[in-house]
């Protein structure tokens, strides 16, 4: 009712207005037919009223008079009762609209401080919104500059990944080619240590062939010193002695003198007695190490 | 690392290098052979046939010294007489190392210029060349000489040829007929010269030092006594003739004195014989016999036989300043007789008798090691004696019943038979040097 009431607040002044010219109407009515019965209060009887006969009617007028002067009072006091009930319903109106009006006020202060308030949080919400949109800015700056960190972390990563990657394969390659190298030189080694093998035994056949004919050589100029009687025991005396392929003698120089000139013959006797020196045969290519040939003499057995 | 093995092989190559530069091929003993030679028939420039075959004298002294193994003239491939004419080519082909080409050219006067040359074949070269004025009478010695120089140049030793040999000889034995000489001769044997005949016996006969003078035994008074003869002036001198033996003489190096054997005082003792005063010195001092003394080569030590020890073997004593002789020593242990030693001229070997397996033998024995070597395989050879250049001994053997002189090389590889005496012929003695 009270929302009502504030809601549509002239209506309610209007509809109060006519209750009270409908009233003010009616009790100047009720005063101009003064004898009418008082009528309590319903208009209803008014209506029916309207059919009564003279006579009776007089009795009536005179009773109805009666009734309308009770009536009369009655809506004197009636009235005097609504006038006072107006009047406090006034006063009621007027403190209820004076509430009402403090109920507004307030309703309106209360708007005003909702409203105040809306819009305060308005203010606050656009605020926190702004704010929110600015951290959203803000946030989104950062994920932005994150996922652009991100972007260039994984770059990067992928870049190292891709350096790892490539240093691994360069590696796996180094790896490769050092041990293909080191196959290789294996192989190299063993070729070289095969050949040296075959050299060594190339050498080793050379050499018991050498070593055969220095025998001989040993043997047949042995056979060939004669020993002079005046040798002492561990006179030396060296020779170098040059051959040509034939095994002749062409050359013989005394490196080393024994100081004794007839031992010194003798063994450079024995070396030219001795020629032709036994060499190796000439397909065997050994002649270079008979060239030249060194023959210390040293005699370590007197007979 | 193939850089690194072909720096190892290029240091292998580089090490081995000098290694086949040379081969080295160590000769450590030869053969102890006699030497090739050739000595071509000398020459002759005079009237007829030549005198003396020089060629064929030097040939047979060098052939006997066991050290020369001369050509044999049909061998010959030519007849050079001068270095010049000689093709060493064709010499060496006959394997000569050396030829000897030489002449002898007579001159007015009836003497002789005997010239030659020791040429070496190997390298075509001349190692002696003389010319040497001789004699008729001289030829041999001559002869004699030129082997010296060319024993002395090839061997490094000098030569024992010019040298003479004493020797004794008996003829007729058991005959009435029978007579003793004591002889001297050329060392090859020739031109013999009897210094004394006798009809009694003449024994050990001993050079002095001067080569001179002989020492000898002779029984020509019916008993031994000890005489010393110059050879060349024949001039003789009595030096021992005690009672009972007087045996042995052995001179001093020094010629100053004469160890010999005398049993004046009932047994055979050494004595040494002061050859200025004839003054005696007993040496050794014991019952058995001592006998055979021999000089040292430094004249401070006798070597003699004594069979003190049971058999007759070589004891030493040493001789102090005043002549005195130290404790006898022995000296041979193989063999059950060791006797008439000879001490080589370098004073490191004696030659002995040696008997063993009922043989006598001669043999050499080292005084530093004392290892005794046998040099001869006869089955009965005596008196051995050194020639003065160590390289030879003579001694006396048995050849169908008789002595005849034999000589072996020191080495024992070369023996030589002097077989031109007539008779026995025995206790030969190899001279000295001869004094130039």
């Amino acid at each position: 009712m009270w929302n009502l009431i504030r809601s549509y607040p002239r209506s309610v002044l209007l509809a109060v207005l006519i209750h009270l010219t409908i009233v003010v109407l009616l009790t100047v009515s009720l005063r101009w037919p003064s004898t009418r019965p008082t009528l309590s209060n319903a208009p209803v009887d008014v209506v029916k009223a309207v059919a009564v006969d003279e006579a009776k009617v007089q009795a009536e007028l005179d009773k109805q008079r009666a009734r309308e002067r009770a009536r009369e009072q009655e809506i004197k006091r009636a009235q005097e009762q609504a006038r006072r009930a107006e009047a406090e319903r006034v006063q009621e109106q007027k403190r209820l609209a004076a509430v009402k009006e403090q109920r507004a006020e307030e309703q309106r202060k209360l708007k005003e401080a909702e409203r105040k308030r809306q819009e305060q949080a308005r203010v606050e919400k656009e605020r926190l919104a702004k704010i929110e949109a600015e951290n959203k800015a803000l946030e989104q700056k950062r994920r932005a500059e994150q996922e652009r960190l991100a972007a260039l972390e994984a770059k990067r990563k992928a870049e190292e990944e891709e350096r790892r990657k490539a240093e691994e394969a360069r590696q796996r390659q180094e790896e490769a080619r050092k041990r293909r190298e080191a196959e290789e030189a294996l192989k190299a080694q063993m070729a070289a240590e095969e050949q040296q093998r075959l050299a060594d035994a190339r050498r080793a056949q050379a050499m018991s062939t050498i070593d055969k004919y220095r025998v001989l050589i040993e043997a047949k100029v042995r056979q060939n010193w004669l020993v002079p009687p005046s040798a002492q025991q561990g006179m030396v005396c060296v020779l170098s002695v040059r051959l040509i392929p034939s095994g002749d003698v062409v050359s013989v120089q005394i490196l080393e003198s024994s100081g004794d000139a007839v031992f010194d013959r003798s063994v450079e006797n024995a070396v030219r007695k001795a020629s032709p020196l036994p060499l190796p045969p000439a397909e065997l290519g050994l002649y270079d190490e008979f060239r030249e040939l060194r023959f210390p003499f040293e005699l370590q057995r007197k007979g | 690392m193939l850089g690194r093995m072909l720096s190892a092989l290029f240091v292998a190559i580089v090490l081995v290098m000098p290694a086949r530069a040379e081969l080295t091929i160590q000769i450590s003993e030869g053969v102890e052979g006699s030497l090739p030679i050739a000595v071509v028939p000398f020459g002759f420039e005079g009237r007829g046939a030549a005198p003396a075959d020089i060629a064929a004298i030097v040939a047979a002294d060098l052939r006997r010294s066991g050290r020369f193994q001369p050509l044999p003239r049909e061998d010959m491939v030519g007849e050079p007489h001068e270095a010049q004419q000689v093709n060493f080519q064709s010499w060496r082909a006959v394997g000569t190392d050396n030829v000897v080409v030489g002449k002898l050219r007579a001159l007015a006067d009836g003497s002789y210029q005997v010239q030659f040359q020791l040429l070496d074949a190997l390298r075509g070269k001349q190692l002696a060349g003389y010319s040497i004025p001789s004699r008729p009478d001289q030829l041999r010695q001559t002869a004699h000489q030129i082997s010296d120089i060319i024993y002395e140049t090839l061997t490094g030793q000098r030569g024992a040829f010019d040298t003479f040999i004493a020797y004794v000889v008996a003829t007729g034995k058991g005959t009435d007929k029978a007579t003793h000489r004591l002889a001297v001769a050329d060392a090859d044997g020739y031109g013999e010269q009897t210094i004394l005949e006798s009809t009694q016996p003449v024994m050990s006969p001993a050079w002095a030092p001067d080569g001179k003078r002989l020492a000898y035994v002779s029984f020509n008074k019916g008993r031994p006594a000890v005489y010393v003869q110059n050879v060349v002036t024949q001039e003789v001198r009595v030096v021992a003739e005690y009672p009972g033996l007087n045996n042995a003489p052995a001179w001093s190096p020094d010629g100053k004195r004469l160890a010999l054997t005398l049993s004046k005082d009932g047994n055979p003792e050494i004595y040494v014989v002061d050859m200025a005063t004839l003054r005696l010195q007993r040496i050794t001092r014991h019952y058995a016999i001592d006998t055979e003394p021999a000089w040292a080569a430094d004249g401070r030590e006798l070597f003699f036989t004594s069979d003190r020890g049971g058999s007759p073997q070589i004891y030493r004593v040493r001789l102090d300043a005043s002549g005195a002789a130290t404790r006898p020593q022995r000296l041979t242990f193989e063999g059950r007789y060791n006797a008439r030693a000879s001490v080589s001229p370098d004073g490191k070997h004696i030659a002995v008798v040696h008997g063993a397996d009922g043989k006598y033998r001669i043999a050499v024995q080292e005084l530093n090691t004392g290892i005794l070597r046998v040099l001869t395989d006869a089955r009965l050879d005596e008196s051995p004696s050194f020639a003065p250049n160590g390289a030879m001994i003579i001694y006396a053997t048995e050849e169908n019943g008789r002595g005849v002189l034999a000589a072996v090389s020191i080495d024992g590889r070369s023996h030589q038979r002097l077989s031109l005496q007539s008779g026995d012929v025995r206790e030969p003695a190899w001279s000295p040097f001869k004094r130039l």
